[in-house]
């Protein structure tokens, strides 16, 4: 069936949502639509997911085999990434076995990882975000420091920006490999205008497999992917997040009676309303989540405004989901300029705000910024 | 853990290594971290036969002098004793 | 991939006016080995070069079917020096570098399919080597600084030798053969003179001044070579090469260790492939003769590489 009036969006959405909610159906995809759905699933880092998915309903050999290279190839890149993060995580526990009462809790992809969560399959691991209690952060920079890893490059700038005006540590790195390790006080910067409690969030934490390492509890986990992604991030091809998030309610909500209004009642303790209504809303309504219609309208207390929430309805798509590659799209590249203000002005304080913008303008311009590399060889780009 | 107690160390799960020899040196791969290692034969009899219980740096360096019928003198054993912090580093042993 | 049929049309088959439009417009597809390419070129002015260097391919015409790789050159201006005209690479809509001069755009072209190759082909262990068949049996030329593999790879393909690669050993992890690529051979400097020299057949593209390599001329690939470009092979023949000026020439076969550590090092994505790079390396170095070569003279080390491959 043609569809000669479907916007380049339409598409992108259209593609993307069979492979998240249906990756069987890809397999049936006529090719011109498959070539572009690998380009958008890679853009936003769904393409070893969708190779997973398709590998285990033996649906791969299915495809032509430029498409089977491609998701073959993405899998191996998971798999290097996933071995490289159980690895440090091994490593991190070493590092901390020696003080058991310093409970050493993973955040996000790597708490997916060790804990086998279902969003883990599939997924590009990057950083390693660990939380601390606050009386533990500097001991546990020190140790890590006097066990290999240092700070990463950033200049006097960025290092000053991390510490004193987030009042966040800058990640640090080991220095033999190249995973950032990230080590936080709270699932929010602190500058930021959403406080959870983080003594009540460490009440709730459970060990995984009986190991040293710990994770969040269940509606904390899911509250935190719903926070980091409406209120730390600025959406930007971030769809992926939102794919964590469907994951994360559906496994919960299937193996636990009443998850869903656990769920609200631990949001309302940590004062997250506005992501968690943020959270079931777009899962609900990109990804169709299946969320009850009473925790729909019972997590509208923590809506916004009216006419916020009509503004945020029309940019997030526009953000999560990619820009079609071989078109332009004004209406995107808005969108994601509005996010990104705004992802500015929930984390800093407008003081801070201003001076941030002002010297990105200016560090923009005198030197060269750090998203310009020079050209790369094929070799130290395929390592690197 | 007090400063007086001797670590002792013990060689990772046997399966955790794939090896590989060319004449007298190996090449292994360490599945856990995906690295790959080259081990002279000194290390590589502390891998594989010498640590597969926990020992400590002494009882390690005396074990492979017996394996050349000679003695360990001091100085062997403090080389033994960098191997094994190097092994630890790598992850090859962990501190029993 | 299916084989290809000699009733597949090629780029010669269609004159350069419409390839250029096509360059310009939908998008020009081509097959380059195991790799379906999807090209786009907002750049005129390297229309001719580029039908020239890719007249034998095989012409992909349509939309409807996977490409491998979407690659994409257009021209701007310098953001602060707007007089200044530059050429910016985009893969799936992405700059990966910053721009460069207009008149790079070939080299930055090549450069860009070399970077789209080695980011996304780990279904393969991929070596940065030359890489040439003869008698059935690939030779790998690992690169090193100073190796003078092109060159070395340009000339063995002018003494009879069939072009895999000259940048990449695409080696299959479970069965170790390895899968050609043939693609326009980017000479620096010197060695262009020199080939020139040692084979006036070849057929060079426009000479590239400034690059951030030296000056680049391309090499047509052989037609043969792309016509059997669906062909893998196993390896035979393991050589590092160093050219040294004055140098004498000296080759010795190595130890295996010595070549399994080289040429672990060699590969792009040995650690990103763990295990079955380290089974498919250890297979290499123990099933091929591995040898270390230093030479100063191109005709020495190819009379060399020829005897070796024609002995038994």
């Amino acid at each position: 069936m043609k569809r000669r009036t479907e916007s380049a969006s339409a598409i992108v959405r259209r593609l993307l949502t069979i492979a998240v909610q249906d990756p069987q159906a890809v397999a049936s995809l006529p090719e011109r639509d498959l070539d572009l759905l690998l380009r958008l699933a890679r853009r936003v880092r769904l393409l070893g997911r969708l190779a997973d998915r398709l590998e285990r309903t033996q649906r791969l050999v299915q495809l032509p085999s430029a498409a089977r290279e491609q998701l073959k190839s993405s899998s191996v890149l998971v798999q290097a990434r996933s071995r490289v993060a159980r690895w440090e995580l091994n490593r991190l526990a070493a590092v901390f076995r020696e003080s058991p009462a310093m409970r050493v809790v993973l955040l996000k992809g790597c708490a997916y990882l060790a804990a086998g969560m279902p969003n883990a399959a599939g997924r590009l691991f990057a950083d390693v975000d660990l939380l601390f209690a606050e009386r533990d952060l500097e001991v546990a920079e020190q140790r890590l420091i006097s066990r290999g890893w240092h700070g990463t490059k950033l200049d006097a700038y960025d290092q000053h920006y991390y510490r004193v005006w987030t009042h966040e540590l800058p990640p640090l790195v080991h220095a033999e490999r190249e995973v950032e390790a990230d080590l936080h006080h709270n699932i929010v910067p602190r500058t930021g205008r959403l406080k959870p409690s983080a003594a009540l969030l460490l009440e709730d934490v459970q060990t995984i497999d009986g190991g040293s390492l710990y994770r969040l509890g269940d509606r904390d986990v899911v509250l935190h992917a719903m926070t980091h992604l409406m209120f730390d991030s600025d959406m930007a091809d971030c769809l992926r997040d939102l794919v964590d998030i469907d994951d994360l309610l559906r496994h919960f909500s299937e193996s636990k009676s009443g998850f869903w209004d656990d769920l609200l009642d631990r949001a309302s303790e940590l004062d997250l309303v506005r992501p968690a209504f943020y959270g079931l809303h777009f899962a609900h309504v990109l990804l169709g989540t299946p969320v009850p219609d009473a925790i729909l309208r019972r997590s509208q207390k923590g809506a916004p405004w009216q006419p916020f929430e009509w503004v945020m309805d029309r940019l997030v798509p526009l953000a999560l989901f990619p820009i079609h590659p071989d078109m332009r799209s004004r209406r995107a590249t808005v969108a994601r300029f509005l996010l990104y203000v705004r992802s500015l002005w929930i984390r800093m304080p407008p003081l801070l705000l201003v001076r941030h913008l002002a010297y990105k303008f200016y560090a923009r311009r005198i030197r060269v910024s750090p998203g310009r590399r020079s050209v790369p060889d094929a070799g130290s780009a395929a390592k690197g | 853990m007090t400063a007086d107690v001797e670590p002792s160390w013990c060689a990772g799960r046997a399966d955790d290594l794939v090896w590989v020899p060319f004449g007298d040196d190996v090449v292994v791969y360490h599945r856990p971290s995906g690295k790959t290692h080259f081990l002279n034969a000194v290390t590589a009899l502390l891998l594989k036969e010498v640590l597969l219980e926990p020992k400590s740096s002494l009882e390690a360096a005396e074990e492979l002098a017996a394996r050349q019928a000679s003695l360990a003198g001091s100085d062997f054993v403090a080389a033994v004793r960098a191997s094994l912090e190097h092994l630890e580093h790598l992850g090859l042993v962990e501190r029993a | 991939m299916t084989a290809v049929a000699l009733s597949r049309r090629t780029i010669a088959d269609i004159g350069e006016p419409e390839f250029a439009a096509r360059l310009a417009r939908q998008g020009l597809g081509v097959r380059i080995g195991p790799f379906d390419v999807k090209l786009r070129s907002g750049v005129r002015t390297i229309d001719s070069a580029l039908h020239r260097l890719y007249r034998d391919y095989v012409l992909l015409d349509g939309d409807d079917q996977v490409f491998n790789i979407h690659l994409r050159i257009v021209s701007t201006r310098h953001w602060r020096r707007p007089h200044k005209r530059m050429v910016r690479l985009l893969v799936d809509g992405r700059a990966p570098h910053e721009d460069l001069p207009l008149d790079q755009a070939l080299a930055v072209l090549e450069w860009g399919l070399n970077l789209a190759i080695a980011l996304r082909s780990h279904s393969w262990l991929m070596l940065h080597s030359a890489t040439v068949e003869r008698h059935g049996g690939v030779l790998l030329l690992p690169a090193w600084p100073g190796s003078g593999k092109t060159t070395l790879c340009t000339a063995l393909v002018f003494r009879g030798w069939r072009l895999f690669s000259d940048e990449f050993g695409l080696v299959e992890p479970l069965s170790g053969t390895v899968a050609p690529i043939p693609r326009p051979m980017a000479l620096k400097n010197a060695s262009i003179e020199v080939i020139r020299g040692f084979a006036p057949g070849a057929e060079l593209g426009p000479t590239i001044p400034n690059t951030r390599k030296g000056t680049i001329a391309h090499v047509k690939a052989p037609t043969e070579s792309i016509q059997s470009s669906s062909k893998s092979a196993a390896v035979r023949w393991i050589v590092f090469p160093r050219w040294s000026a004055g140098a004498e020439f000296a080759c010795e076969e190595m130890p295996k260790l010595d070549a399994f550590t080289m040429l672990a090092t060699n590969a792009f994505n040995y650690e990103m492939l763990g295990e079955s790079a380290f089974i498919a390396v250890r297979r290499l170095v123990e099933t091929a003769r591995c040898f270390r070569l230093v030479y100063s003279e191109l005709d020495r080390a190819v009379a060399f590489l020829n005897g070796l491959a024609d002995s038994k």
